[in-house]
């Protein structure tokens, strides 16, 4: 830096030091803040909304065109009779029928009066 | 890179609002003087410090540190924004207020410290947009040359080049209160 230059860097450090000092309004710090807020709350909005997206996404992958009630009340019929044949089911070695592999079959399809003759 | 905001701007994007005041409250301050300094009136300087906020607020979620200080972006962000209004149409009255360092008669008799202020601000108010955010940038900021030529998007070398210009004809139009600024 060469001494011209040094006087001007000198020169205005002093003019800008000799500027009053700035103070913020009482209401940018609650402006700012206020934003934070709203920003917040758009954000928590913009969760929910595409929560509701992906859900439409998926339903009209699974069934085009149909209203969102129908894919959602054919998921719950399905889900519905999955249970009720799981539970409807005997449990293995139980009373009720079950089958074994290892086991001979206990039943013929033959007919009654022709298992004689064979 | 080390960047001391890091941790605050993620508390804030996670929606701390602690950790946003804390934020707002080590940068506002020298925000909005080098946004005063750069702008017509007051405010002016408050909008534009507010919309660089809104920015750091949507950004804060999104924020990935590495790639630049949050402090660089938020001082680049608030400079666009002054430089977005100072493109605008000149508030009227500013004339008025530059006309006062034109017309100053017997120029360093008892001016007193209301007048040489608003001499040094109409002095900056004519100078490029370039020059006078690399002068108040390094003065107000208190920052290096190589930190400021990163907020301005400049190399070193022309940030240089703008200080020396800027800063000689700031002394060239304030010639007249060299005995005011206690200049040799």
């Amino acid at each position: 830096m060469t001494g011209e230059t040094r006087d001007d860097a000198e020169f205005t450090a002093r003019a800008l030091d000799a500027l009053p000092p700035v103070a913020a309004s009482p209401g940018l710090p609650l402006a700012l803040m206020a934003a934070y807020d709203a920003w917040q709350a758009r954000r928590q909005d913009g969760k929910r909304v595409a929560l509701a997206a992906a859900m439409r996404r998926f339903a009209e992958a699974i069934w085009p065109g149909a209203p969102a009630w129908a894919p959602a009340a054919a998921l719950m019929a399905a889900l519905v009779l999955g249970i009720g044949i799981g539970l409807g089911l005997p449990y293995p070695g139980s009373e009720s029928g079950g089958v074994s592999l290892d086991e001979p079959p206990a039943f013929s399809l033959l007919a009654p009066d022709m298992t004689e003759s064979l | 890179m080390h960047d001391p905001d890091a941790e605050l701007v993620a508390r804030a994007g996670r929606g701390d609002r602690a950790a946003a005041a804390a934020l707002m409250a080590r940068h506002m301050p020298r925000l909005l003087t080098l946004a005063r300094r750069m702008l017509w009136t007051q405010a002016e300087a408050e909008d534009a410090v507010q919309d660089a906020f809104l920015k750091a607020w949507t950004h804060a979620a999104r924020w990935r540190p590495g790639a630049a200080k949050f402090e660089t972006w938020l001082y680049r962000v608030t400079l666009n924004a002054c430089y977005d209004r100072l493109r605008r149409k000149r508030p009227a009255g500013l004339d008025e207020a530059m006309a006062v360092a034109d017309t100053a008669p017997a120029p360093d008799a008892g001016l007193d410290a209301g007048r040489v202020a608003a001499e040094i601000e109409a002095a900056l108010a004519t100078l490029p947009e370039r020059q006078k955010a690399a002068i108040l940038l390094c003065h107000f900021k208190d920052c290096g040359n190589i930190e400021a030529a990163e907020i301005l998007g400049l190399s070193v070398e022309a940030l240089e080049s703008l200080l020396a210009r800027g800063r000689r004809t700031l002394r060239g139009r304030l010639s007249h209160l060299r005995d005011s600024l206690g200049d040799a």
